[in-house]
């Protein structure tokens, strides 16, 4: 076999696979996000809305995402 | 990456029924538009690369065409390595401020690090049959990786077993912590393994690749950190996620309950 | 500390002795690995005793992963662990007692796979100041690396099957460093021998110490 085969079966390795597992990670996020209030998943709120108080009841310490895609807590 | 793109269509105007606590209007993704961005920039970059690395660079004086898979493998294993250390980092985290966060952080970037790992291996394998007539050989590195490999797969067996979350964190962050030495003495018993029995091991010839091979390397190791980057907000978001619906399910079974009694 | 670890120890040596578990299954079963290595790689051209050192240390790993094992089922019935937990004893005192338990038991069956390998492979061996290092740091290691990770695996319905997975790869630095100094004990090069033995102090060091510090929040359930 040439050469440009391992070559390309190599980037296809890479670019599908990369592809493939940020697909499965996006879906699963949609899926399971349909399943959360939109309160417990701050990245997907406008700046006001973070401002306003929301009641969680279950929220302990380890509370969520404050404002940045991964700020701590 | 197209499919969390096009979310960006979504109703950003429904924002203002959030008010109503169980009826959810936001976007129903893990992305925002920082990571849309980032995401972006990452397609971007990754067009750019294989445009570069596949024909806009010459062939290698010594490695020929075969250089072409140096502008992947390499960062896929540094990747690897990134995720297995922050894996690590995560889970000494967490045993010390035992947040939530922590440990998503560890879960994250170990299974990114895993996926990573096998583009490592399976890149170093069709780097190696055209360049050493095999696909794999006892090499020390080959070897420390596909055990790193092992490793993470190790940690995410115990991570996907069910069960209370918090027992399974302050499991996951004890393998999770021993990660790192571990593959540091695994390293070191393979080299000497290697190197005290047979002659030096091959290794990948990168130190006199120049110029513009260069710079579609270096280029390379950027795309990947913002892949890597892009991949671990999101993973972080999907295993926060299912920390909520966990959390959400009990939270609906107690109210049930209490329902259930009072109503009696 | 030091003396409820050998409360505990004691205890765990008592019950298995009382049991015999480790006499009656897990000796023979080592016996059993020798030979099935002569059955797969056959019995002449001294290939066998050529393999010694990786046959007797594969046989090490199998034989010590049962005695971690049984180690940790013996507390599974009966609430013996949260007992422990009530007793007052320190985590790291639990670690040490349950890991010099589980120490003693491998050194008897590295004692019987010695006098297995001498008799059935027909392996001289040479350096027996190297021998004797490398089993006792090997085992020390073995014998750590074990307890942390099988009270880990303990609490688990599929401990079984997890704990092979997560202890056998961390172990491989024990199997290359133990085989390697064998290798250089039978052929007289010491000198290498004693650089395994130097990696194999460090990993047993490294699993005591992680042992001792991350025994208690492996202990505490929800």
């Amino acid at each position: 076999m040439s050469n440009t085969f391992f070559i390309v079966a190599g980037w296809i390795t890479v670019l599908g696979g990369s592809a493939a597992y940020a697909t499965v990670v996006i879906l699963r996020g949609r899926a399971l996000s349909l399943r959360v209030p939109v309160d417990r998943r701050r990245w997907s709120s406008t700046p006001q809305q973070e401002s306003r108080p929301i009641a969680r009841p279950l929220d302990g310490p380890l509370d969520g995402p404050l404002d940045g895609p991964l700020s701590r807590p | 990456m197209t499919t969390e793109l096009q979310a960006e269509s979504g109703p950003r105007g429904a924002a203002e029924s959030a008010h109503v606590p169980t009826i959810d209007p936001g976007p129903h993704s893990t992305s925002s538009p920082a990571t849309r961005a980032l995401g972006i920039a990452v397609l971007a970059g990754f067009a750019m690369l294989a445009y570069l690395g596949l024909a806009g660079t010459p062939e290698d004086r010594v490695q020929g065409e075969l250089v072409r898979l140096l502008y992947v493998h390499p960062q896929s294993a540094t990747v690897a390595y990134l995720g297995c250390f922050l894996a690590t980092t995560g889970s000494v985290m967490y045993l010390w401020k035992r947040s939530l966060w922590w440990d998503l952080v560890a879960h994250s970037t170990a299974e990114i690090g895993a996926v990573f790992t096998a583009f490592a291996l399976l890149t170093g394998m069709l780097w190696g049959r055209p360049s050493w007539g095999t696909y794999w050989v006892w090499d020390a590195r080959l070897t420390s990786t596909a055990m790193l490999m092992l490793l993470l797969l190790g940690y995410l067996a115990l991570r996907k077993l069910p069960g209370d979350p918090d027992v399974r964190a302050r499991q996951s962050a004890i393998v999770g912590l021993l990660l790192v030495p571990n593959v540091i003495l695994v390293r070191q018993s393979v080299t000497w393994w290697r190197t005290l029995h047979q002659a030096p091991t091959l290794s990948l010839p990168g130190a006199e690749i120049e110029g513009l091979l260069l710079f579609t390397m270096m280029f390379g190791f950027a795309v990947f950190s913002g892949l890597f980057l892009w991949l671990t907000i999101h993973r972080f978001r999907v295993a926060w996620l299912v920390r909520q619906v966990d959390e959400l399910a009990v939270n609906e079974a107690i109210t049930a309950r209490i329902a259930e009694g009072t109503s009696r | 500390m030091f003396r409820d670890a050998t409360l505990v120890a004691a205890k765990d040596l008592r019950i298995e002795w009382r049991s015999r578990v480790g006499i009656n299954q897990i000796a023979p079963f080592a016996l059993l690995i020798l030979v099935l290595f002569a059955f797969a790689l056959g019995p002449d051209g001294g290939l066998l005793s050529k393999a010694t050192p990786g046959l007797y240390w594969v046989a090490v790993l199998l034989c010590g992963l049962l005695a971690v094992q049984r180690s940790f089922a013996v507390e599974a019935s009966d609430g013996a662990t949260d007992a422990l937990r009530l007793s007052g004893i320190e985590p790291s005192a639990l670690f040490l007692g349950k890991t010099a338990a589980v120490l003693v038991q491998i050194l008897a069956l590295d004692l019987v796979l010695l006098l297995g390998v001498t008799i059935l492979y027909g392996t001289t061996f040479t350096g027996w100041v190297l021998v004797a290092g490398t089993v006792l740091s090997a085992s020390v290691g073995i014998a750590a690396a074990g307890t942390l990770y099988g009270v880990l695996a303990a609490g688990l319905r599929v401990r079984e099957t997890l704990l092979p997975l997560l202890l056998l790869p961390v172990l491989a630095p024990v199997l290359i460093g133990s085989t390697r100094a064998f290798e250089a004990a039978l052929a007289g090069t010491t000198s290498e021998g004693w650089l395994w033995f130097g990696l194999l102090s460090v990993f047993a060091l490294m699993y005591i110490a992680a042992g001792a510090a991350l025994f208690g929040p492996l202990l505490e359930e929800a």
